[in-house]
């Protein structure tokens, strides 16, 4: 414990020169700006800024890609909150309730139990990695591939419990969007699949394309609609901030959303998802009145922007503590790691105290940034929702434009974007929720990967889901989750049919 | 794809106007150099230095780009088709160069549409076990594999690529059997061995580096034709396995359009065999986990005719096989 | 079947788009190898998930049919039209005629997808778009894009 306070302390004299300092700041700003901008997400800003700390030194530059990262992260939900573009797959969920409280005049008061709930997660996030890192490693690499299949279940599972409308629509969705996700090159054959021959699909669908299609599109066509139902009026905003009562209400939601999230950000491949879809689900099984969901609960928010700020910390660890990468994110830093000859490895903590304890330590100051930054400027841009939607809505297609195509520098993103938004609009006027669709559609990869690798590892033996503990306790969880779901719908329906037989 | 054609149609008239006068006096504006990877991989860092390098060489701005996809394709087919004027190259890799065109369907011929000026870097894949595994060499990995075919599992980094074939190769100069575990790229593969998951791998340099450092995993032998600087007490699969002619190995080069200026070739070739003994290019590229190289344009050009047939049979029965 | 049986019957309608989408799946993974549950070819997984949403959408197709409900939403062609149409501009200038242009475009055919835009509010809004949008993404952020032809 002294020894880890000691490297800590160390770590924040490393972080807090000047220079690093300004590095850190300069990363949380910029992070905060693309993270708000609909469509340019983390990945593609590191990518587009990754030759300009070229010139830095490695810790300089690493603290300030991070800080790009989780500054991110909280943009991501602003957009989530104000506008339900969800440019990341982490802030898809923050969009469900986040948006409807905006649209009640709540908006203040949601991006700042986003604020506040991500820094909490954010600094306990980094106070694990720095007491519990390389342990935490050892536990993430006790994960194979049937408990990674067993978890990809548990996140769809959890994106049932958050559908709104009918369960059964959400089930469709959810296998629409395993199905797009299954769209470019079967690692197992290395052959294409459902490409219609472009070239461009052979490495899936860009997600991108598809939650700014089926969010930013559809909506901003519904909104513009005269005969619509006018989602785009927002009501007289109420307060900015938020009553002590209501942050008393979101104590539990923050706290149960950062333990999720610090535990599945450490796992690779899709974990900062499920940590996210799975907090929002627990908050709606745990609320006494689930209904609230959906409609504007402030725990819609507060769990879910708690798991995903949590996560993007705990990624960190198989980063540096086994050069795994969780998210296409990490691997551009084990990129830019490997650009300033450092690899990240078993060895970057022995070998980098600087930069392992440095990075730590510019974590909770990045953090502690970020809300400094942010909290004042939610009254600016809960003001931003005054600006005529007549006006706004230029503004969100073309930075949606410019964002989807800066992924890949390819208009052909453009066109899928297009093709999303009509399918996302038509999708919108049936009913059918796009939240599910993403969560299957982030999930279906892994999940098809690791349940083909496992019967390949096990020589098609289907026991190895249930014999392996880790995976065992995880399908339970699925399996508890699906029956909770499953109760209320039999019930209703008996109900129902006792109804209509009284009737008769 | 529309858009495409015509911004190539656009280029090949700008191009056939001005392409008289450029030879001579070439360069006289920005190169751009395309990475048909993703930014903040090996290859990006690999067309980076060089660019830096080339910069200071030819007293013109390089300019990076990044067209990934598909595994490198579609940047490579973007440069086959680029106007052969000296100011769009490549810095291709084998994947796409060498291996794609025979394994699967490719828009370019390797052969006809691209001109290889020089390889500037290479890295050969380790042969890295599980520590549980009684194995220690080359040897004794044929013997057991021979003894037990097909329980050992190897991770790659997905079908077809650089980690499948280079086994597959082994497997079919050694007659022995172990079982393909795919995994969605090499740092995955190399974590699984490490793990326990699967118990070998053909892994890159990059990856296989810091934890043979760490000592998480053992490794027996490099894939290349030479030993590597890295780790020169690891003797090669050829050499340790006697199989003559085994090399897989991963190499980076600068490759033009087919069609280029003979002239311009020459500068850019020039400049880069002085670029092999840059210090500061010699840093970079150690920091990257490469080793720096120059060829000529001939032995490039050589190099992938070599490996485009050794890929063409290695593929040819695997499909029989199957 | 009445009018009510088309207008208000939003399960027979995603049943049947799904049920297409589903179909359009199950042929382009028909050629490829389905091979077994121990041993997955690369046509198994779709084609699992493909037959579920259609299991799925044509049991929806026929709740649509024997009771139908849910009234549908009216479709609004104008907005739909010119956004979508404003992203096809956007794409096919991008590249050849420069963010300045393609913003111009994107932003003038999104103006006529509402009635209440303005047209002096649009230009001031085109252009002040192109600006920023040439500072943050072009000069900022390097995105390679040209501004200009």
């Amino acid at each position: 414990m002294m020894d880890v306070l000691a490297l800590l302390g160390h770590g924040f004299a490393v972080a807090g020169t000047p220079q690093n300092l300004f590095f850190c700041l300069v990363g949380a700003l910029c992070g905060t700006l693309i993270g708000v901008l609909p469509g340019l997400g983390p990945v593609a800003t590191i990518s587009l800024l990754l030759p300009a700390t070229y010139a830095l030194d490695p810790v300089g530059a690493i603290i300030m890609l991070s800080g790009i990262y989780y500054g991110a992260q909280y943009g991501g939900s602003t957009t989530a909150i104000l506008m339900n573009i969800p440019g990341e797959s982490t802030s898809v969920v923050t969009a469900i309730d986040g948006h409807r409280l905006a649209q009640q005049g709540r908006a203040g008061e949601a991006l700042a139990v986003a604020a506040i709930g991500s820094f909490f997660a954010g600094c306990v996030g980094s106070l694990v990695i720095a007491l519990a890192g390389p342990p935490l490693a050892g536990v993430a690499q006790k994960f194979e591939s049937p408990d990674y299949f067993s978890l990809m279940l548990l996140g769809l599972v959890s994106a049932v419990v958050l559908a709104n409308g009918s369960v059964f629509r959400a089930v469709a969705m959810i296998l629409l969007g395993l199905l797009l996700g299954l769209v470019g090159s079967d690692i197992n054959s290395g052959l294409t699949r459902m490409t219609f021959g472009f070239l461009q699909l052979s490495d899936g669908v860009n997600f991108v394309a598809i939650a700014m299609g089926m969010f930013g599109v559809a909506e901003v066509v519904s909104n513009l609609e005269s005969k619509g139902e006018k989602k785009a009026q927002i009501a007289q905003i109420s307060s900015i901030w938020p009553s002590l009562k209501i942050l008393l209400l979101t104590k539990f939601a923050v706290l149960r959303g950062t333990l999720i999230g610090i535990a599945f950000g450490i796992l690779p491949g899709g974990g900062a998802t499920v940590a996210s879809f799975s907090a929002y689900a627990l908050e709606k099984k745990v609320a006494r009145d689930p209904s609230r969901f959906g409609k504007g609960a402030i725990e819609g928010v507060a769990a879910p922007e708690a798991a995903n700020n949590a996560a993007a910390q705990t990624s960190f660890v198989p980063l540096l503590t086994l050069g795994i990468p969780t998210s296409a994110t990490m691997a551009l830093m084990i990129g830019a790691l490997t650009l300033h000859g450092i690899a990240p490895g078993p060895m970057v903590i022995t070998r980098q105290p600087d930069l392992f304890w440095g990075l730590i330590a510019s974590m909770f100051i990045g953090n502690l940034m970020l809300v400094i930054i942010n909290l004042p400027m939610i009254g600016l841009w809960v003001k931003l929702l005054n600006i005529p939607y007549r006006m706004l809505f230029l503004v969100i297609l073309v930075i949606s434009a410019i964002g989807v195509y800066s992924v890949n520098n390819s208009a052909f993103d453009v066109y899928l974007t297009l093709a999303f938004g009509l399918l996302g609009y038509i999708l919108r006027k049936l009913d059918a929720e796009p939240a599910p669709l993403l969560m299957g559609f982030v999930l279906g990869p892994p999940m098809e990967e690791n349940v083909r690798r496992s019967l390949i590892i096990s020589q098609g033996d289907f026991m190895v889901f249930v014999q392996r503990p880790i995976s065992l306790v995880l399908l339970l969880a699925a399996l508890a989750l699906l029956i909770s779901v499953a109760l209320p719908f039999i019930r209703k329906r008996r109900v129902e049919v006792f109804k209509d037989e009284a009737a008769n | 794809m529309k858009t495409k054609l015509g911004l190539l149609a656009g280029l090949v008239i700008l191009a056939s106007t001005s392409l008289a006068s450029a030879q001579a006096d070439w360069p006289r504006k920005a190169v751009t150099l395309i990475v048909p990877y993703a930014p903040g991989g090996y290859t990006d860092a690999v067309g980076r230095i060089t660019a830096r390098y080339l910069e200071k060489a030819l007293a013109t701005s390089v300019v990076v780009e990044n067209r990934a996809g598909a595994g490198g394709i579609i940047g490579t087919a973007y440069v086959a088709k680029a106007p052969p004027d000296g100011y769009t190259l490549c810095v291709c890799s084998v994947g796409a160069t060498s291996v794609a065109p025979v394994a699967q369907k490719t828009d370019y011929d390797p052969k006809k549409d691209l001109r290889p000026i020089s390889i500037v870097s290479t890295i050969p894949q380790t042969v890295i076990v599980g520590k549980s595994l009684p194995i220690t060499s080359i040897p004794e990995l044929i013997a057991y594999a021979k003894a037990n075919p097909g329980k050992l599992n190897y991770g790659s980094s997905g079908a077809g690529g650089l980690m499948h074939y280079s086994v597959a190769l082994f497997q079919v100069r050694t007659g022995t059997r172990m079982t393909h575990v795919p995994f969605k790229g090499g740092a995955p593969a190399t974590a699984a061995v490490v793990s326990g998951e699967v118990q070998i791998s053909f892994t890159n340099m990059t990856d296989a580096l810091p934890q043979m450092e760490a000592n998480t995993v053992r490794a027996i032998a490099v894939t290349s034709v030479e030993r590597s600087p890295y780790a020169p007490n690891l003797p090669t699969v050829a050499e340790a396995g006697n199989l003559k002619g085994y090399s897989a190995e991963s190499w980076n080069g600068i490759i033009a359009p087919a069609g280029t200026p003979e002239p311009i070739i020459k500068k850019i070739s020039d400049a880069l065999a002085k670029m092999v003994d840059d210090a500061d290019v010699k840093k970079s590229m150690a920091a990257a986990g490469a080793t720096g190289v120059f060829t000529t344009p001939a032995e490039f050009a050589k190099r992938i005719d070599d490996e485009l047939a050794q890929w063409a049979v290695l593929v040819k029965e695997m499909k029989d096989g199957k | 079947m009445n009018r009510t049986f088309w207008r208000g019957n939003i399960d027979f309608y995603c049943g049947l788009l799904l049920l297409s989408i589903a179909a359009l799946a199950i042929w382009l993974v028909s050629e490829l190898d389905f091979g077994t549950a121990r041993e997955m070819g690369p046509a198994y997984f779709p084609l699992v998930v493909a037959g579920l949403l259609g299991a799925m959408s044509l049991f929806m197709v026929v709740r649509g049919i024997v009771r139908p409900e849910g009234e549908m939403a009216p479709i609004e062609i104008r907005p739909l039209f010119f956004i979508l149409l404003s992203f096809l501009a956007f794409g096919l200038l991008i590249a050849r005629g420069g963010l300045v242009l393609a913003i111009l475009a994107q932003v003038g055919l999104a103006h006529f997808a509402s009635p209440e835009t303005r047209v002096v509010e649009t230009i001031l809004f085109a252009l002040g778009l192109a600006l920023f949008s040439s500072v943050v993404f072009v000069y900022l952020l390097g995105i390679p894009v040209s501004l200009l032809p």
